[in-house]
């Protein structure tokens, strides 16, 4: 069974309402079918607030109910929770996806770029959906991590974005 | 009924000190309780995990049902640095559950309730909660702190109990009702 994990900015820089829009299309739709979904939380730190699961109704309420974690969000820390828990749930063989939402409000260092590397090498298909309409001047210093960017824009639309990012 | 224990346990420098009877100190009374469950629980194909957290969180033995393995973990183990980050110890005990899988299972930390660095609590509290495992917080201490009592019933666990212990003999019976 294919493994969809959210890994959801939780800080004071993050636009809330489009992490939970995504959330909670992904909740009504709960789709693809067949697929099982986790929720990792993340900021200054990092932690899984869903373990690998079948009730997608539950995802937009964990991420409701966190408390925010920090200001700066530490991407690289959000994706060695996402490689944690792939390694410890699944086989190894089972097909991962993971959409990340992020702000892009600090630069993050090489090692996110790595990070990002190691969980692609794991087989994993890795989205990030950035909440602002254009990515950063310095997002240039992160090649891996620009290559792999949706900036959100005013007419985006969060369904049909999901549709596209996430296919059986 | 065996059932899959994860035991965190808060070796800031604070647990180094002694309370009450638990003498030289609150460390020493947490690794004699965790014994003591081992004994009384390995015999029945239980299975406890051991993660300890200072400013950090540290798995220090996988589940496991051998004694003898579980007593030499305790044996060598001793307080060690400053801050105490109970979050990241109760995240890091549920993640220990991630290999037991449809078996009944348990959360228990062992602290004495000062919380200064790490991942809120709550945010914690909630992981527990979003994978269903039962969570029990035993304070070494003669209060709780009120922002920690706080963020834990804010969480809205539902299988989650905060006990508050005072003497070596309350915690041992508090792990004698464990099981």
């Amino acid at each position: 069974m294919t493994l969809l994990v959210f890994t959801v900015e939780k800080t004071r820089e993050v636009n809330e309402v489009i992490a939970r829009e995504l959330l909670e299309v992904a909740a009504r739709e709960r789709r693809p079918r067949g697929f099982k979904a986790a929720l990792v939380a993340y900021g200054v730190t990092a932690l899984p607030l869903v373990d690998p699961t079948t009730r997608w109704e539950i995802l937009p309420i964990a991420y409701q109910e966190t408390p925010t974690l920090g200001k700066s969000p530490n991407i690289a820390r959000a994706l060695r929770e996402v490689i944690e828990l792939v390694e410890t749930t699944e086989t190894p063989l089972a097909p991962v996806q993971v959409v990340v939402v992020w702000s892009a409000a600090v630069r993050p260092g090489k090692e996110a770029d790595i990070t990002l590397k190691c969980l692609e090498a794991l087989g994993a298909k890795v989205d990030i959906v950035m909440t602002r309409p254009s990515p950063p001047g310095w997002i240039k210093y992160n090649p891996a991590i620009a290559e792999k960017i949706t900036p959100i824009r005013a007419n985006t639309n969060i369904e049909k974005l999901y549709e596209k990012l996430v296919q059986p | 009924m065996a059932r899959d224990y994860s035991i965190a346990i808060d070796i800031s420098l604070s647990m180094g000190e002694p309370f009450s009877d638990m003498i030289p100190s609150k460390l020493q009374a947490s690794k004699e309780a965790v014994a003591l469950l081992a004994q009384r629980v390995t015999v029945g194909g239980s299975r406890i995990a051991i993660t300890l957290f200072h400013e950090k969180p540290i798995p220090l033995l996988p589940l496991t049902n051998d004694y003898k393995v579980i007593l030499r973990a305790l044996v060598e183990l001793d307080f060690t640095g400053e801050g105490s980050a109970l979050g990241d110890g109760i995240v890091e005990a549920v993640k220990m559950l991630r290999a037991s899988r449809g078996r009944d299972r348990l959360v228990v930390v062992l602290t004495d309730g000062g919380v200064t660095e790490g991942i809120p609590v709550k945010a914690a509290v909630l992981y527990a909660k979003y994978t269903g495992t039962p969570l029990k917080i035993i304070v070494l201490n003669r209060r709780i702190e009120e922002n920690l009592k706080t963020e834990v019933e804010t969480a809205g666990h539902p299988n989650l109990q905060v006990v508050l212990v005072e003497t070596k003999q309350k915690l041992l019976s508090e792990m004698l009702r464990l099981i």
